[in-house]
């Protein structure tokens, strides 16, 4: 019961991972790296994407 | 793709040990590399894919970015399941072995006190949400200020009523904001009792959460593994208790402990 309830791959956004994995954690880093004007992009990029969506909706209904 | 073509190391997380028991799903091609005592979990990678250059033009892809993320986060909580760790960012990428075991043994020591703070701990992200509509049909029991007006107005001559009904509705909008404060306090209270360290996250808006519920509390909890049982009980109890008006709590964990890692420079 708790694993269906709390499985953490279940349900689990887009942004809710990107906000650990690219936000969070060792700021100690590799050789490469994204850096933090990338992850605004990736944000951006949702955003953008987001809105796409939306526009086509808006679309659909007028047309 | 073997070795040959993937030069680049991909680093996951470290750990203590090599994972005893493998779950069926563990990838193939993730190696655990020896350093100082401690496994640093990595796969070898393509220039084609995690080139400086070629990372940055694909996580502009969005699908790209999904597949990427997830399968990441999927691989460190396969090791979680059997063993601490200390968690990387995505797309954290060595040149070469020696780069990599340049970097282990620079850092070998604080992996090793942050083990001693992470063992037994586990990372839970609680998000809290509030129906606004439900919130406003029972908004009476919530506020004082509300029931005192609904009284006034029933009392009134129809005039004064009607303005009482405009000046009703201006109190709404700041009672919902009382509300949404009283009910995320209500919440961390409760369930930061059971916790060792806490942090708070963002609000995040309703486009970005795809709900039409608002978000009024994001908080990520560092708990002893023998305090989660009672954790999630405690969630269980507050979600029904506050479920009639409209309160939704979104539970998730254990996740990797990114939010509480002291490692920097």
């Amino acid at each position: 019961m708790q694993d269906d309830l709390y499985d953490i791959n279940k349900e689990i956004t887009i942004l809710d991972v990107l906000d650990r994995v690219l936000t969070k954690g060792v700021v100690i880093t590799g050789d490469i790296v994204i850096s933090v004007a990338d992850i605004d992009l990736v944000y951006l990029g949702l955003r953008l994407l987001l809105s796409s969506v939306e526009t086509m909706e808006k679309m659909k209904a007028v047309n | 793709m073997n070795a040959d073509q993937n030069k680049l190391i991909y680093l996951y997380c470290f750990t203590k040990k090599v994972p005893s028991i493998l779950n069926p799903e563990f990838q193939q091609d993730l190696v655990f590399m020896e350093i100082e005592g401690l496994y640093a979990a990595v796969k070898y990678v393509s220039e084609s894919e995690y080139s400086e250059e070629n990372i940055k033009k694909n996580i502009s892809d969005v699908e790209w970015l999904d597949a990427n993320v997830r399968e990441h986060l999927r691989s460190i909580t396969i090791i979680m399941q059997t063993e601490t760790v200390i968690p990387f960012n995505f797309g954290t990428i060595y040149k070469s072995e020696k780069s990599l075991r340049e970097f282990a043994s620079q850092y070998a020591y604080d992996f090793r006190e942050s083990f001693l703070y992470l063992e037994n701990r586990e990372e839970w992200s609680v998000k809290v949400f509030c129906d606004r509509k439900m919130i406003i049909e029972n908004i009476g029991t919530f506020s004082p200020n509300i029931s005192d007006i609904d009284q006034q107005i029933k009392s009134s001559s129809p005039g004064k009523a009607y303005i009482l009904g405009k000046k009703k509705k201006e109190i709404i909008e700041t009672e919902i904001k009382v509300v949404y404060n009283n009910l995320s306090k209500k919440i961390f209270t409760a369930l930061n009792e059971l916790c060792d360290e806490y942090r708070f996250n963002i609000i995040l808006s309703n486009e970005l959460t795809e709900k039409n519920e608002d978000m009024i509390l994001n908080v990520a909890f560092f708990i002893k593994k023998e305090n989660i049982d009672h954790f999630i009980q405690c969630s269980d109890q507050l979600m029904h208790e506050y479920s009639g008006v409209g309160m939704i709590m979104d539970i998730t964990g254990p996740w990797p402990p990114y939010t509480f890692l002291k490692i920097s420079h």
